[in-house]
């Protein structure tokens, strides 16, 4: 019992990371349509300027993170104002095609300027842990989980209170009523955007930490493992996404010890994806997403 | 949409030839200029690699030829009939493997190994096609990415076809009748591996285009184009909806499997892995660039993709700022890397219906050009 | 409109004619012997030509092929400062045979087994072999090709199915030999690890395969019980459950399979679960950059590693000397010494071939076989060569602890470990 306990907490904490970044995808699909796959992109600046944060600015741990969230967020804006606006109504494909090459570039720009060496950011929890009604959790795990309530709160109270949060939700409904508030699609293409660099870098950052696993190249690839979770959730939903990067979390934490070795070798890779199948069998738009309505 | 394949009023007819040879009797040709085109390109099959010796250039060409061939397949679902797939390498890797397994392991000859890769992964792609159906757009997109890891973590755990994690080397034999494209000999020259591996990819490749331009005409061909461009006004004049996304999944998964086994034996080493995400959203980049739903589309932009950084290695390598290898700051291949996502950036940012349309507006230009006043 | 195509056609077929014609310069005509002339004895013939090699100049070309940009280029980049250390000195001593000036040619394959093959092909014609193919992939990858053209490379993996194959030159013990030493060395040091419960912690890829297959024999060997096979993919990051199975299985040593990025992750869970047990793992999985991070004092606690190399500061071996004058400030790591060792055995290799008087594929394959063993100046055991069926990998493994005050973190308990048990003949 203490033992599936320990394990399902593992889950829930991996699971957030999942659930940050696929929100990062959520708000940009809900507000432009577009499915951006530089979000891992975002992953790695987050990481390495929140590293550069802590050792070149010496700036305390938590400043670190917000600067590299504020600075991902920007990049992210300007690359939306110079090249996705451009393109981002004009067809399924050329949107995602060029967000396709950015994803290209920003690692090979971050291994021209940080190099691919292992790196340490020196974080406040290191290997630190607690005791729990029997259980043992990292205190680093404690963090990721508060950090992804935090930002999930940020999230609805943006939605549900600013004029831009509300009108950003008209304009996922109907583009035109976003209009009719007074507010231009070019301001919240942008801000999706914003948001979503911003979502990324927390994530990147967290996933640099020592028990995220230490700064290290590759960590763009991250991205593509959130993929089944916002298809889960519902592409359009924040919810989707949390309540999906949970379950996709623990399932796959199960995965790794609760599977008979008749299903192989990699099979708690192929989980998440798996999962996705199963609930897209009984609701095509996912668990939260809303049924597309077809126009003619 | 304008495409070369798009039913022209000459075209709207059924051929006289009879329904058999309906697909392949070419009827690509509306112009002089346009078969002057189709001559020069067969040409070309035969003039490059008897006169290209370099076996890197035509290493390079070959893997052009190939992702042509994988991504005219991809064009059918995503270019004419709209369905945004990022499976295609699932495809791709189901023919490579049948390949190695009835050419290798079976020891059949290509005529038989090569229809069969094909015919194999037509199969697979029938069997996920009702499924697929229902979704749309990115839904669609994630969800075939699913066949992808699906297709590597299958491959990896039956090792007695593919190797498992170690892959299994290609033994499969390139030959057709008394032609050896592994050594091609052509009255007393002997040519090398690659250039017969060209002269056999590229008239694949030929083959498939010609084949694809023949079904777009066909009415199956016409009702995929009707459910991109108006579904809902397709299923109400009668155009039956699954039928026709089958038929589409059908004939892109089958090309694919064909360049997957050209692939195979291209490379004569494969891996599970060697059929991920990357590979396939490489296809998808290939006909968005090229020009989406265009029969030459997938040619121009399998040169774009396989070429720009290859080309871009060649000059940044003599640039006076490059770290020198082994030392740190920004690679060669950095650079090519980030010069190669910036050009599909600018390209698609300055014309988002792809380079077919780049070369036409060029051509409309220089003629404008031409005309006197 | 089949009147026009047939015309068409007609036109292809005169094209098709004409580019024959033309066809001259990319071809060889059938007949023509590619195998260079034999006879007279070595020493009173100038070694002839070769592409890679030009007398006149007095230069031979090398080259090697690594990942020079993505995840692992920073350790693969120390190979190649390691390599060109040995190649360097070799010059400044006059060159191979005292004349012939070496020059490395480097390709970038991304750790990708296509692009391996195609930067092959793109220096295939400059060089006359390669000392260095990153990656095992990248080499079963090269090796049909290898085959073809009757080249030689020295592999930087080390995959046990390479010892015998013609075409590549062997240095390194295999994953599977590494692990039986380690095994071997701790029952040396204590008697409690004779009756311990073996388990392992291994990527799912032929990596993880090959070091259970080396735990498997070694503990059949010494009779120790094993236990659960714990398996990861190479981008997890948590590892609790893991980790929680290896604790309640009561898992007394652990084999650890991954890489320096999984490192991290894997510390910190067996920490957080207060799991400690005798950690096994190659030097691939560490980074120096560990040396100041949380996880240090748990790595020295609990964890061994096992590699090429000698003690890292030790100046009285030969290439340890070499290493750190070539390397200057910079701190030395095993991946330069794995470098070094390549170089070592492409010069070894060069020497024993100019002395045939051939310096083509086929001339260094003989070559290879010509020669008895190679010897890494302290930094590894001997690799048996001669004729390919009968070559073995070296045997020796140098058995690190964990020292933050050590080069790399790297303090050497065991240089040059071979286990008393012996070894599975395919290791």
């Amino acid at each position: 019992m203490t033992e599936n306990l320990q394990i399902l907490v593992g889950g829930i904490a991996s699971g957030c990371l999942l659930a940050l970044i696929a929100l990062g995808f959520v708000v940009v699909t809900k507000s432009t349509g577009v499915l951006n796959l530089a979000q891992g992109g975002f992953v790695v600046l987050g990481c390495y300027l929140t590293y550069e944060g802590r050792q070149s600015w010496g700036l305390p741990f938590w400043l670190a993170v917000v600067v590299a969230a504020i600075l991902t967020a920007l990049i992210a804006a300007i690359i939306e104002a110079t090249v996705v606006h451009p393109v981002a109504l004009r067809g399924l494909y050329p949107p995602i095609l060029v967000t396709f090459g950015i994803s290209i570039v920003i690692p090979a720009v971050a291994a021209g300027i940080w190099t691919t060496y292992q790196l340490t950011l020196d974080d406040p929890w290191g290997l630190d842990k607690v005791g729990v009604a029997g259980l043992t959790i990292a205190q680093r795990d404690i963090a990721v989980i508060v950090v992804t309530l935090v930002v999930l709160a940020l999230f609805l109270a943006f939605f549900r209170f600013s004029r831009l949060g509300l009108a950003m939700q008209a304009a996922a409904s109907d583009p035109e009523a976003a209009l009719a508030q007074g507010i231009s699609d070019r301001v919240i293409h942008m801000t999706a955007w914003a948001m979503a660099g911003a979502l990324g870098a927390v994530a990147g950052a967290l996933l640099a930490t020592t028990g995220g696993g230490g700064v290290r190249p590759g960590l763009e690839t991250q991205a593509l493992i959130a993929l089944p979770v916002i298809i889960l959730g519902g592409l359009t939903s924040p919810a989707g996404a949390v309540v999906g990067g949970l379950l996709v979390g623990v399932a796959q934490q199960f995965a790794v010890v609760r599977v008979p070795d008749v299903l192989g070798s990699g099979f708690h890779e192929v989980a998440p994806y798996l999962l996705m199948l199963l609930v897209l069998l009984v609701r095509p738009q996912g668990l939260f997403g809303s049924a597309e309505v077809r126009r003619i | 949409m304008t495409s070369e394949a798009a039913a022209g009023p000459g075209a709207s007819a059924p051929s006289a030839a009879g329904a058999a040879g309906g697909i392949l009797v070419p009827r690509l040709t509306q112009s002089w200029r346009s078969r002057l085109f189709i001559v020069l390109g067969l040409a070309l099959i035969v003039i490059v690699p008897t006169n290209v010796g370099s076996t890197y250039w035509l290493t390079v060409l070959n893997g052009v030829g190939v992702a042509a061939i994988a991504a005219v397949g991809l064009n059918v679902l995503t270019g004419y009939a709209g369905q945004l797939s990022l499976g295609q390498s699932f495809f791709v890797g189901i023919g490579a493997f049948s390949a190695q397994y009835f050419g290798g392991s079976l020891d059949l000859p290509m005529v038989l190994w090569l229809p069969l890769a094909g015919l194999l992964a037509a199969a697979a792609g029938g069997a996920v096609a009702p499924f697929a159906l229902r979704l749309r757009g990115p839904y669609l997109a994630i969800v075939s990415l699913s066949l992808v890891f699906l297709g590597i973590y299958i491959a990896r755990n039956i090792p007695s076809v593919t190797g498992g994690y170690n892959g299994t080397v290609v033994e499969a034999t390139a030959t057709l009748g008394p032609i050896d494209f592994e050594r091609p000999t052509i009255g007393g020259l002997s040519f090398s591996r690659e250039q017969g591996m060209f002269l056999l990819t590229w008239s694949v490749l030929a083959v498939v285009l010609l084949l694809v331009a023949n079904i777009m005409r066909t009415r199956a061909g016409r009702a995929m184009q009707a459910s991109r461009d108006h579904d809902i006004a397709a299923e109400v004049l009668g155009v039956r909806m699954l039928r026709t996304q089958v038929n589409a999944f059908v004939v892109a998964s089958g090309i694919g499997g064909i360049a997957g086994a050209l692939l195979a034996v291209n490379l004569e080493y494969i891996r599970p892995e060697n059929f991920d995400v990357a590979l396939a959203v490489q296809y998808l980049a290939i006909i968005v660039i090229g020009g989406l739903g265009t029969l030459f589309g997938p040619v121009l932009g399998a040169l774009f993709v396989g070429l720009v950084p290859v080309l871009v290695d060649e000059i940044s390598g003599s640039l006076p700022f490059m770290s020198e290898a082994g030392s740190d700051g920004l690679s060669t291949t950095d650079l090519t890397l980030i010069l190669y996502g910036s050009l599909i950036v600018l390209f698609l940012t300055l014309e988002p219906r792809g380079l077919v349309q780049i070369l036409r507006r060029t051509s409309v230009w220089l003629r404008s050009r031409r005309s006197p006043r | 409109m089949s009147h026009h195509a047939r015309k068409g056609f007609a036109a292809v077929a005169a094209a098709a004619a004409l580019s024959l014609v033309a066809a001259g310069c990319a071809a060889q005509s059938s007949d023509d012997d590619d195998t260079p002339e034999g006879g007279a004895t070595a020493a009173e013939r100038e070694l002839a030509a070769v592409p890679g090699f030009d007398p006149a100049a007095g230069v031979i070309k090398i080259g090697d092929i690594l990942a020079l940009s993505g995840p692992i280029s920073a350790t693969a980049k120390e190979q190649l400062v390691g390599q060109q250390i040995w190649f360097d000195k070799v010059n400044e001593q006059g060159g191979i045979a005292g004349k012939y000036k070496i020059e490395l040619i480097t390709e970038d394959n991304q750790y990708n087994p296509q692009l391996t093959v195609q930067a092959y092909q793109k220096i295939a014609d400059e060089v006359v072999m390669l000392s260095g193919v990153l990656g095992s992939p990248s080499v079963k990858a090269l090796i049909p090709l290898l085959d073809r053209t009757d080249a030689l490379a020295v592999p930087s993996a080390q995959d046990p199915s390479f010892a015998k194959d013609p075409a590549v030159l062997p240095t390194f013990p295999s994953y599977q030999t590494n692990v039986t030493n380690a095994v071997s060395y701790l029952v040396s040091q204590d008697e409690k690890f004779k009756t311990a419960r073996y388990c392992q912690l291994v990527m799912d890829s032929d990596w993880g395969i090959a070091v259970s297959e080396g735990v498997a024999w070694v503990t059949g060997k010494i009779g120790a019980p094993t236990g659960t096979i714990q398996k990861f993919a190479a981008l997890d990051t948590a590892f609790t459950a893991q980790i929680t199975a290896l604790k309640n299985d009561n898992c007394e040593v652990v084999v650890f399979g991954g890489a320096a990025n999984n490192l991290p992750s894997v510390v910190a869970a067996a920490t957080q679960l207060d799991f400690q047990p005798q950690w096994i793992a190659e030097f691939i999985a560490l980074a120096t950059a560990f040396k100041t991070s949380d996880i240090a004092p748990y790595l020295t606690e609990n964890m061994i590693f096992t590699g090429p190399g000698a003690k890292l500061d030790d100046e009285s071996v030969e290439g340890i000397r070499n290493l750190l004058a070539g390397l200057g400030d910079t701190e030395i790591t095993v991946q330069h010494v794995y470098g070094y060792m390549q170089a070592v055995a492409t010069t070894t290799l060069l020497e024993k071939a100019v002395e045939l008087g051939d310096l083509s594929g086929p001339g260094l394959r003989r070559a290879a076989t010509e020669l008895d063993s190679i010897s890494f100046q302290g930094l590894g055991g001997d690799v048996t060569l001669g004729e390919p069926e009968e070559r073995v990998l070296p045997r020796a493994t140098t058995i690190y602890h964990y020292n933050p005050a050590a080069p790399s973190g790297l303090e050497a308990a065991a240089v040059g470990y071979q286990a008393p048990e012996g070894f599975d003949d395919h290791f």
